[in-house]
């Protein structure tokens, strides 16, 4: 199976986005946050053949049930609690802050995705760190 | 159709033989219950399905009370509520913010109930004291640890 451009380019397109949301905004830099790892994650699946998975709870049972997938799950997982959690906050800068993001989400979270994404479609690591605008920008 | 025995003598329903025979069964009221052997023996099949999940069920959250105890400092109240095919399990840290650490322990906790306990999907998240009735209908969801004073805010509204 060979690698599957459609979500390699929306991976890179949602991560060009995240460096554009304001810092007063950091709930929907983790939600956007997310989606670039959903689509590093789909972007994998479908490299590795696997098919069905057209849901939030299908995809999850995949990468919680195979080990191969182990890693990103654990990363993953927290992730998403995260995101779909936050935008239904009445003050969801209560629950995370700006500067919670460089260190917990993407270090975290969102870069090992990324990393075991690459390593497990085989391909050379291109990524560079996220920047983010800074507080008052 | 007359009994098919008085006696304690066991009767014997074969799906086979007797899948499309009509019973008629008499319950101390008035009710006449009319089934085919087919029948009884799917009802028969679903009820053990349905006490063996439950026995899971129950395990399950005898593990989760323990799970919660043990880290006490960081938890202070689990939510259970069925959402359609899944479990859906929200836990309330004892902060008022996310807790990263808790995430990471929830990740694990996650894969290990879904492997442990035969009882279908399970979905685990975190969420603020203060929101509990967002997330979870409250007529329906079960605290299985903490106290519900503390899990739904009021502690975090003194604080």
């Amino acid at each position: 199976m060979g690698i599957p451009q459609r979500h390699l380019d929306q991976w890179l397109h949602n991560r060009k986005f995240v460096s554009l949301i304001p810092a007063t905004h950091p709930d929907w830099i983790v939600t956007v946050s997310f989606y670039v790892a959903l689509h590093a994650v789909d972007a994998l699946l479908q490299s590795d053949g696997v098919r069905r998975v057209n849901s939030h709870d299908s995809r999850n049972e995949v990468l919680m049930n195979t080990r191969r997938y182990t890693r990103i799950w654990d990363a993953y997982q927290p992730l998403h609690d995260l995101s779909r959690r936050i935008r239904y906050l009445a003050d969801p800068l209560q629950w995370i802050t700006f500067e919670d993001i460089p260190k917990q989400v993407f270090r975290r979270y969102l870069y090992p995705i990324e990393e075991s994404v690459y390593r497990l479609m085989a391909v050379p690591h291109t990524h560079v760190d996220i920047p983010l605008q800074k507080p008052g920008e | 159709m007359t009994a098919m025995s008085s006696s304690s003598e066991s009767a014997h329903i074969f799906q086979s033989r007797d899948g499309d025979r009509q019973f008629i069964i008499h319950p101390e009221n008035d009710e006449i219950i009319v089934s085919t052997g087919k029948q009884i023996i799917q009802g028969c099949q679903l009820s053990i399905s349905v006490a063996v999940w439950l026995d899971e069920l129950k395990s399950m959250v005898a593990h989760l009370q323990k799970w919660c105890s043990e880290r006490s400092a960081r938890v202070s109240g689990c939510y259970l509520e069925g959402r359609g095919s899944k479990i859906l399990l929200l836990f309330i840290p004892t902060g008022t913010r996310f807790n990263f650490d808790l995430a990471d322990e929830l990740a694990v906790l996650n894969r290990e109930l879904v492997a442990g306990f035969n009882i279908g999907m399970v979905e685990v998240g975190q969420i603020p004291a203060g929101d509990v009735d967002r997330f979870l209908d409250l007529e329906k969801a079960r605290l299985v640890y903490g106290n519900s004073s503390e899990a739904s805010g009021s502690v975090a509204a003194q604080s």
